[in-house]
C-alpha cells in the first residue's frame, strides 16, 4: 500500500489486486480466491472469464463497493478505502447495466455529471457523444441498449479520469460501433498513459487493439499479461476426448471447425509436431470452458 | 448559472414527490379557505362564537349559530390532517432520496462519477427540504387562518388549540424528512424504508409527547377561560398556608390527621388547588422550542444518514 498516485510514466501499475479474496457472506463461496494481478497505465486491458468468475466482483474492489477479506487492492497505487476520495478522482466507471437516470437527457447527465465532480469536461462528453450521433436533447430512457451505453462511455470520457473501468460495455453494440469503441479507448489510454480495463465476453474484438488480458476462472486471475506474450505462450493443438490433461494445458474446446482442440503452453508442447500458433480467441475459449464455476468454488 | 442547473437537475429527479407534497398542501389550503369563505357568509357576531358568556344585547340569530356549528364539526377534519401532513410528507420527500436510486442502480453513477457521497446526498437535501418546509409553511397559514376565522376572539397564535397544526409542524416534518432519509439509505429498498420510516415517526411523536412537559418550565395557570385562548395544564398542585406547592403524595403526609375526620376534612377542604402548565400566550413559544429540539434531532438524524452512506455498499 502506497500514499502516492502514479504519474504518467511512472512503473506504478494502473490497477493491481494482491492475493485478493473475497466472499459475499461466511457460507458463501469465494467470488475472489487469491486474485493476483497487474495492469500498467497507458495500456488497454480486456478481463475476460465465465459468469460468475469475479470480474465484476473485482471492480467493486477497486471503486471501494466491497473491501477484500485478505489482500490488498491498488488504483494508481492507492487503497481505495483509505483513498476512497482520491481513487474516485482518479477513476470512471461503467457499470453492466449502464446507470442512468431515465428522467434526464443526454445534456443533462452531462450536467449532472459536471455538478457532481470538478474538472468534468462536459464538451468531450458530448464530442464523444456527437460522434456516434446520439442526440443530446433525448431522455435516457427512450434511448436504445447501445445508445445508452455510448451515454455512459461519454460521461466516463467527460471525467478526464486516469483508469476506466468498463463492465461489459460492448455487449450492446453493434460490430462496427464495437470497432470504434474499442479503437476511441485504445486511443485514450495510450494518448493519456491511461488504465483502460473492459470486460467482455466478446473475444474476437480483443486481438489487434487490446494491449493486455487478464483471464479469471473461479476467482482466480489465470493469465494477466500482455497480449503479446499471450500469443508468444500458448500453441493449439488438437485432440481426442480421451486424452488425458497433460501439464501446461490450459483448457481444450471445440474449435469452429468442429474438431476437439486444448490449449498448451508452448514449453510444454515443445515434443508436440501438430500445434499452431494460439490466437487471443483460443485462449480466452480455454479459459472459458476451463474454469466454468463450479461448487467447490475454491 | 451552474446552482441553477444543479437545483432544476435535482427537481426533475424528484418532481414526483415534490409535486404530491405540494399538491397535499395545497389542497389542505384550499380546503382551509372553502371553510373560511363559509364561515364568514354567514355573518356571525365574534361575540356569538363565545362558549362562555354572551354580553348583554348581542343578538345571535338561530339559523347563523346553526350553521356555524355545522361549519364548524364539518372543518374538523382540518387539524387531524394537519396533524398528520408532516410526517406523511417529511417520509415521501425523504425516503426515495437515496432508496429510489439504490433501487434503480442509478447510484452507481452518481456514487463513481463524483468524489464525495456525503456532498451528494447534502446536495440533494439541500434542493429538497426547502419544498418541505414550503409545504408546511402553507399548511401552518391555513390552520392558524381557518382557526382564527373559525373562533375569531381567541388569537390562533396564543392558544393552544390545534396545538399540532401550528408552527411545530415545520420541526416535525423536518424530523421525518431525516428519518426517511437514515431508513432509505439504511435499507436501500423504498417500501420497506417507508414503513419502517413510518413506525420511527410514530416512536419520534411519542417521544415528542413525552419531552413536551419539559419544554418549559410550567407556571400557575391563572385562568382557562377565552378570549385569552386555551393553555394547557400539566399536573395539578396543592398550595399549603406556608406557599409551598405540593402534589397530592406529599399532602397526605402532611396531613394534621387521619382521612375520614371532621378535622382532616376541614383541612383538606381548605387547600387551593394549583394548575401548573403553559397559558395561552405561551403557545407560539412553546411550539418552537419543540421545533428547536426537532431541528436538532433531525440534523443529528441526517448526520446519521451521511455516515451510512459513506459506508454502504450501493446494491
Amino acid at each position: 500500500m502506497t500514499n502516492g498516485s502514479a504519474s504518467p510514466g511512472s512503473s506504478t501499475p494502473g490497477l493491481a489486486a494482491h492475493d485478493v479474496w473475497l466472499r459475499y457472506g461466511p457460507k458463501r463461496e469465494w467470488a475472489l480466491a487469491g486474485a493476483e494481478l497487474s495492469i500498467p497505465t497507458g495500456c488497454l486491458a480486456a478481463l475476460v472469464g465465465p459468469n460468475g468468475s469475479g470480474k465484476t466482483t473485482l471492480f467493486r474492489t477497486w471503486l471501494d463497493f466491497q473491501q477484500p477479506d485478505r489482500g490488498s487492492v491498488e488504483v494508481l497505487g492507492l487503497d481505495p478505502t483509505e483513498h476512497q476520495r482520491d481513487v474516485l478522482m482518479r477513476t470512471a466507471y461503467v457499470a453492466q447495466e449502464p446507470a442512468l437516470y431515465g428522467a434526464l437527457t443526454c445534456r443533462e447527465h452531462h450536467r449532472f455529471a459536471a455538478i457532481q465532480r470538478d474538472g468534468f469536461d462536459v464538451a468531450a462528453a458530448e464530442g464523444a457523444l456527437g460522434k456516434v450521433a446520439v442526440p443530446l436533447d433525448v431522455k435516457a430512457s427512450t434511448l436504445s441498449g447501445g445508445q445508452r451505453v455510448q451515454l455512459a462511455l461519454s460521461i466516463a470520457r467527460g471525467c478526464n479520469a486516469r483508469v476506466l473501468l468498463l463492465d461489459e460495455p460492448l455487449a450492446n453494440l453493434d460490430p462496427v460501433a464495437r470497432r470504434e469503441v474499442v479503437r476511441t479507448l485504445a486511443d485514450y489510454a495510450h494518448e493519456r498513459d491511461a488504465t483502460v480495463l473492459v470486460s467482455s465476453h466478446l473475444v474476437n474484438d480483443l486481438e489487434g487493439t487490446f494491449d493486455h488480458l487478464v483471464a479469471m476462472g473461479n476467482g482466480r486471475v489465470l493469465v494477466s499479461d500482455p497480449i503479446e506474450t499471450v500469443l508468444n505462450r500458448y500453441v493449439v493443438a488438437p485432440t481426442r476426448l480421451d486424452a488425458p490433461i497433460e501439464t501446461g494445458e490450459m483448457g481444450r474446446f471445440v474449435g469452429r471447425d468442429g474438431t476437439l482442440v486444448r490449449v498448451l503452453d508452448r514449453a510444454s508442447a515443445s515434443g508436440n509436431q501438430d500445434t499452431t500458433q494460439a490466437t487471443i480467441e483460443d485462449v480466452v475459449m480455454a479459459v472459458l470452458t476451463a474454469s466454468q464455476p463450479t461448487a467447490a468454488g475454491h | 448559472m451552474r446552482l441553477l442547473e444543479a437545483i432544476r437537475i435535482e427537481i426533475k429527479l424528484n418532481r414526483f414527490q415534490i409535486a404530491t407534497v405540494l399538491a397535499s398542501s395545497v389542497g389542505i389550503v384550499i380546503a382551509a379557505a372553502y371553510f373560511i369563505t363559509r364561515f364568514h357568509s354567514i355573518q356571525l357576531d365574534a361575540a356569538c362564537t363565545s362558549v362562555y358568556e354572551y354580553p348583554p344585547g348581542l343578538v345571535c340569530p338561530g339559523t347563523s349559530m346553526l350553521d356555524w356549528v355545522k361549519i364548524t364539526q364539518q372543518a374538523e377534519v382540518i387539524p387531524p390532517l394537519l396533524a398528520f401532513l408532516p410526517w406523511v410528507a417529511g417520509l415521501l420527500l425523504g425516503v426515495p432520496i437515496v432508496s429510489q436510486e439504490i433501487e434503480t442502480k442509478t447510484v452507481l453513477l452518481a456514487w463513481t462519477v463524483g468524489p464525495s457521497r456525503s456532498r451528494w446526498l447534502l446536495r440533494r437535501v439541500a434542493v429538497v427540504l426547502p419544498f418541505l418546509l414550503l409545504a408546511m409553511t402553507m399548511a401552518i397559514a391555513a390552520g392558524i387562518a381557518l382557526l382564527g376565522t373559525q373562533k375569531p376572539l381567541i388569537d390562533p397564535w396564543r392558544t393552544f388549540d390545534q396545538y399540532d397544526s401550528h408552527v411545530v409542524l415545520m420541526g416535525r416534518a423536518m424530523l421525518a424528512f431525516a428519518i426517511g432519509v437514515l431508513a432509505g439509505a439504511y435499507l436501500g429498498r423504498l417500501l420497506p424504508a417507508l414503513i419502517a420510516g413510518a413506525v420511527a415517526c410514530a416512536l419520534a411523536a411519542l417521544v415528542a409527547q413525552a419531552i413536551f412537559p419539559s419544554l418549559a418550565p410550567p407556571v400557575e395557570l391563572v385562568t382557562i377561560d377565552e378570549p385569552q385562548g386555551t393553555p394547557v395544564s400539566l399536573s395539578l398542585m396543592y398550595r399549603l398556608d406556608d406557599g409551598r406547592l405540593v402534589s397530592w403524595e406529599e399532602v397526605l403526609l402532611t396531613a394534621p390527621d387521619v382521612p375520614g375526620t371532621k378535622a382532616y376534612d376541614d383541612w383538606e377542604t381548605a387547600l387551593q388547588l394549583v394548575g401548573l402548565g403553559y397559558p395561552a400566550s405561551m403557545a407560539t413559544e412553546i411550539a418552537i422550542r419543540e421545533d428547536i429540539v426537532t431541528v436538532l434531532a433531525s440534523g443529528v438524524v441526517l448526520l446519521g444518514a451521511i455516515f451510512v452512506v459513506r459506508r454502504r455498499r450501493p446494491y
